[in-house]
């Protein structure tokens, strides 16, 4: 297994109650998989991915990627671990806003500590097609090429799971669609495991396994 | 005004963007009110005592004594008056031990004062009020309680003043009389009828004559008509003609220069905070520009729009006028450490209503004008802002956002003239202000491009730091003008101060004299001569000196100046003042040391009688340029009835700070032998252990001959210039600390308009460390070249101030310069991470949030 959880469970205080965001899951998935996660909006699936990324910590039970237990590891193994292992795509993008195409994705490598670094992150853009498009800021560039420019930062480090939470949410249809078969075109290529985020059922049909959560349980 | 209540809303719901803008404001003005708390104190002070410093109403003075045709005049004009007659005479005295010291004296009849008191000590401590009357029967002195000590004296002995023993009766323990104190020679009392005993009162010698007068019956204002009339009345130059108010205003004259510098460091912090807030008050904007597209989308008009948002800015000056007044009042206690040594009383607190008033229209106007570049560029919104993504490039600058930058500069203008009372200091100092800003702006945009170009580096973080800096230009431009600026400006004050007391302290190649000494007669020039050369030592630059009155330049009248009104500038002041006078003349053929003719041509030689040609004349530069005087002027003077005319052939530079004897207007040699004179002369460096056994020789010898100390003196001068640069740095520190500010509200805005960014770091698996390394890097680099490079313009100004200005030479004073920056990277660092370390704390899992 790629990764896996069990008991996994994130609870949140409100007032004098108590939710679970993210209830008793337990996941097994196989590396190369590709794994749509989908449910309503607030059923949990993004508490669940921020989880499973590590970028929030859970309340009870435990994660395992590639043999190593992120759930017991500190800020600091953490943000290593996720600089080498882990690639994730944002809805909003989340480019800087100062830097241009090529910079957004040399970070990504800065931070891993790689080597040739610009031909490194050239390469990923012009796998991504935007190789024309490599000097430019974001402000520069249409919201499809942003999240493609995204999508090259992601991939750049050759991750082993690449997590995407509603990549496609904030492009028009065409675009969209465009950016979702350059996602699935390159974890097939890399051999990568998919784990999306997703409310598009369509999207998720393209996808090896559909995982639905409803009020943080899986179904 | 009914929908402002959804702009204070706006301010809440931005209360970071608030309490910075209203923090910079305060402390950018909290030194105007500290400053304006300080002038209106030490007027109040002095104000409350101009009567028992004068000691009557009224009083005439002159270098000679008053004519009874002159008291006649005051006596018709009011005739219900009480009056006394001073005399004021510098000269030695020496004590039992034959030590000397030179004093002040005060040769007063019984009737003095009208108002106030003397309090004595006597043998025993008793404190009481000293009878003047007692002066006026018996051969008696008050001495000055320095002076026990310096003439080695105690009370019931006796001591010698001019030809005459004075018995020693009581201690001055505190005079009402004595204002603000800048003078080396300590008070001596004794009585009118005794000081033609003293022999001092010969020709030539420096003495003035006063009466002084009570008018129970006049009002203050009335008083001041009273004076008019008799200026009018009473028209020769050599006299001064003063009301009691004026006095107490004389008196503090040291203290309003010292207020005008003070008034312009306070402009530079208000300059400062303008910068910050300038910053903050963009980002803001910039944030708002959505809500406005759906203002306008609901039917408000633009102007509503613009209105309310200058109401906002009004609202926010004001409170940060209010707090600026609460910190400036804080501050007041600071004012005792630079007022102790020279008022002679403790300062009196005080804050005007005028002062409130003030304070809080410059933060409003202030205000107003900082964002009112910004608010010109808002007439470009269209409710289509709404469906834009990308609003901060909505505000387009055009030409009318050039033209909003005018009035702010017109307001620094102003204020600079108001702060230094002076069009020229007022407009220079905007100049050089601006200029320093314009170069430090354009050095820290090289700068900038220079890091760009800067091969890369093995740390992460500061490579992040060294692309950034580049990448937000506004930010690290007012950052790095902010703390250039504060660092030119605390540097230049103890740059200026090294290279005068370096000047002043007597270093081994110094030509600096030991002894200044004047009031020398004719007949006594040659046993000063023999003195010298008993004690192995010349007589330096040996000069006569004649007094005369200026009757005319070039035929026309030279009449005495009047002030129009109390709001005169510094060069009205000065103007006034070198007009007023009698003036000093003297004659020698060869320039002087520290003399330079900077126009015209030297003196031909001795004059020639039997020639057509006017005796030749040299002026010095900038006492011509205060009464108007050029090359080819005719000045004619009287000289004890002797009326004599000259040509002015050339302008000379002097050295005032050599101590040498120097005049304002010196003739060719054979034109003023003849007229009554008396001579100045300069002793050259003595070895200490022969310099108080050459005074006391000479005060033994010579006994009306006076002898300026110069060691002490300068001592005095280092003393007074510590206070004034004490009180300087005082407020450059407040300066700094506005922009410390501003370093702190941009640094603190950047990490929460990049708190995103923080996020995705962490995501990416950025170490903490390194973000923080990264901020810290940022703007410790920032600080650290705007500090370099103030510094390094602090050693060019001050390099040419000290040469053009204070005419000295210049010395590197390295010690509070790398004192100064090491502190500033520390504060800055510590800043930096205050600023930060909230946004640097943030979950990477925000940027799973869409609304983000």
């Amino acid at each position: 297994m790629i990764l896996k959880t069990s008991n996994l469970l994130k609870t949140f205080t409100q007032g004098s109650s108590q939710i679970h965001a993210v209830n008793n899951v337990n996941l097994n998935i196989k590396p190369g998989e590709t794994i749509a996660i989908t449910g309503k909006s607030g059923s949990g699936k993004t508490t669940l991915l921020s989880l499973l990324t590590g970028l929030d910590s859970a309340t009870s039970g435990e994660i395992d990627i590639l043999g190593c237990k992120i759930t017991k590891m500190s800020e600091k193994e953490l943000g290593s671990f996720r600089a080498d292992n882990i690639g994730i795509v944002f809805q909003q993008f989340h480019l800087m806003p100062h830097l241009t195409a090529l910079e957004n994705v040399s970070l990504a490598l800065e931070i891993a500590g790689a080597n040739n670094i610009a031909e490194k992150a050239t390469l990923a853009l012009e796998t991504v097609g935007l190789k024309e498009r490599i000097n430019h800021l974001p402000s520069e560039l249409s919201g499809g090429e942003n999240q493609r420019v995204a999508i090259a930062r992601a991939i750049v480090n050759n991750p082993k799971i690449l997590f995407a939470d509603e990549p496609s949410g904030n492009l028009d249809n065409v675009t969209g669609e465009t950016v979702m078969n350059l996602l699935f075109d390159l974890t097939k290529k890399n051999n990568m495991t998919l784990i999306l985020v997703t409310h598009d059922q369509q999207l998720a049909l393209r996808c090896d396994r559909q995982i639905n959560i409803i009020n943080g349980i899986i179904q | 005004m009914r929908l402002f209540k959804y702009f204070i809303l706006q301010l809440f719901n931005n209360r970071n963007f608030t309490i910075l803008f209203i923090l910079n404001l305060s402390f950018g003005l909290c030194s105007f009110v500290t400053l304006d708390i300080f002038k209106s104190s030490i007027n109040y002070s002095l104000k409350s005592r101009s009567k028992v410093l004068l000691g009557a109403d009224f009083g005439l003075s002159a270098r000679r004594p008053i004519t009874d045709k002159e008291i006649e005049s005051i006596n018709e004009a009011e005739t219900n008056n009480l009056r006394t007659t001073m005399v004021e005479i510098f000269s030695m005295v020496a004590g039992p031990s034959s030590k000397s010291k030179l004093v002040q004296i005060k040769a007063i009849d019984g009737s003095f004062p009208f108002y106030g008191e003397i309090k004595l000590k006597s043998n025993t401590n008793e404190i009481y009020n000293g009878s003047t009357k007692n002066l006026t029967i018996d051969r008696k002195v008050w001495i000055y309680p320095e002076l026990l000590t310096l003439l080695d004296v105690k009370i019931g002995q006796k001591i010698k003043i001019g030809q005459s023993e004075f018995l020693v009766d009581a201690i001055v323990e505190s005079d009402n009389a004595e204002g603000v104190s800048t003078t080396m020679a300590p008070r001596v009392y004794i009585g009118l009828p005794y000081v033609k005993d003293t022999e001092l009162l010969k020709f030539g010698s420096v003495a003035w004559y006063t009466q002084l007068f009570k008018f129970p019956m006049l009002s203050n204002s009335q008083l001041d008509e009273f004076k008019d009339s008799i200026e009018k009345a009473l028209t020769s130059p050599e006299l001064k003609i003063y009301t009691h108010e004026n006095v107490s205003e004389q008196s503090a004259r040291i203290l309003k220069y010292l207020n005008d510098f003070l008034g312009l460091v306070s402009i530079a912090a208000l300059f400062l905070a303008a910068i910050g807030g300038a910053f903050l008050f963009r980002s803001y904007l910039f944030k708002q520009l959505k809500f406005f597209g759906v203002y306008l989308s609901l039917g408000m008009s633009l102007k509503k729009i613009i209105f309310n948002q200058t109401l906002q800015l009004l609202l926010l000056g004001s409170i940060g006028s209010i707090l600026a007044i609460l910190f400036g009042y804080l501050l007041t206690p600071f004012l005792d450490f630079f007022t102790k040594d020279i008022l002679p009383f403790a300062l009196q607190k005080s804050i005007e209503p005028k002062t409130l008033g003030l304070i809080l229209l410059l933060g409003c106007i202030g205000s107003v004008l900082i964002g009112l570049p910004l608010i010109t560029q808002l007439n470009n919104i269209k409710p289509s802002i709404l469906f834009s993504s990308k609003s901060n490039n909505l505000l387009t600058k055009n030409a009318w956002y050039w033209v909003a930058f005018i009035p702010g500069l017109i307001f620094l203008w102003v204020l600079s003239v108001w702060q230094s009372n002076s069009w020229q200091t007022g407009t220079l100092f905007t100049f050089l202000f601006l200029g320093a800003g314009v170069i430090i702006s354009v050095v820290a945009y090289l700068f900038l491009k220079l890091l760009n170009i800067l091969p890369s580096s093995k740390t992460l973080s500061l490579n992040w730091a060294i692309r950034d800096l580049s990448r937000f230009p506004l930010a690290s431009i007012s950052i790095f003008l902010s703390i250039g600026l504060g660092m030119l400006l605390l540097n230049l004050i103890p740059q200026i101060k090294a290279s005068i007391n370096y000047e002043l302290s007597m270093p081994k190649d110094s030509k600096l004299p030991s002894f200044f000494i004047f009031d020398i007669q004719e007949e006594q020039l040659d046993p000063l001569i023999k003195i010298s050369k008993d004690f192995k030592v010349n007589l330096n630059q040996t000069s006569p000196m004649v007094r005369a009155r200026l009757l005319t330049v070039n035929n026309k009248e030279f009449s005495k100046m009047k002030l129009k009104n109390k709001t005169a500038t510094r060069e009205e002041e000065r103007q006034q003042q070198s007009r007023n006078r009698g003036y000093n003349l003297s004659y020698r053929e060869d320039l002087g040391i520290g003399e330079t003719i900077i126009e015209g041509r030297a003196f031909s030689g001795t004059y020639d009688e039997s020639g057509s040609e006017l005796p030749e004349i040299s002026v010095e530069k900038r006492f011509s340029k205060r009464v108007g005087l050029k090359i080819g002027d005719i000045l004619e003077f009287d000289i004890q009835g002797v009326n004599i005319k000259g040509k002015v052939i050339n302008l000379r530079k002097v050295r005032w700070t050599t101590f040498q004897p120097n005049f304002f207007i010196q003739f060719q040699p054979g034109v003023l032998e003849q007229a009554p004179k008396t001579f100045l002369s300069s002793i050259p460096k003595l070895n200490p252990s022969i310099k108080q056994s050459f005074q006391d020789e000479v005060v033994k010898i010579l006994p009306n001959v006076s002898i300026i100390d110069v060691s002490r003196l300068v001592e005095r001068i280092k003393k007074i210039i510590d206070h004034m640069s004490f009180a300087l740095q005082f407020m450059t520190i407040i300066c700094l600390i506005a922009g410390f500010l501003v370093l702190f509200s941009i640094a603190n805005y950047q990490a929460r308009q990049r708190s995103s960014d923080i996020a995705l770091l962490k995501s990416l698996g950025s170490p903490f460390k390194t973000i923080q390394s990264y901020f810290l890097w940022q703007f410790g680099l920032l600080t650290f070249f705007a500090g370099i490079f103030g510094v390094g313009l602090c050693f060019i100004m001050s390099y040419f101030m000290s040469k053009l200005l204070f005419d000295s030479n210049w010395i590197l004073d390295i010690k509070t310069p790398a004192l100064s920056i090491t502190l500033l990277i520390l504060v800055s660092m510590a800043i930096t991470s205050i600023a930060t370390s909230q946004f640097l704390r943030i979950k990477p899992t925000k940027l799973l949030d869409n609304q983000s």
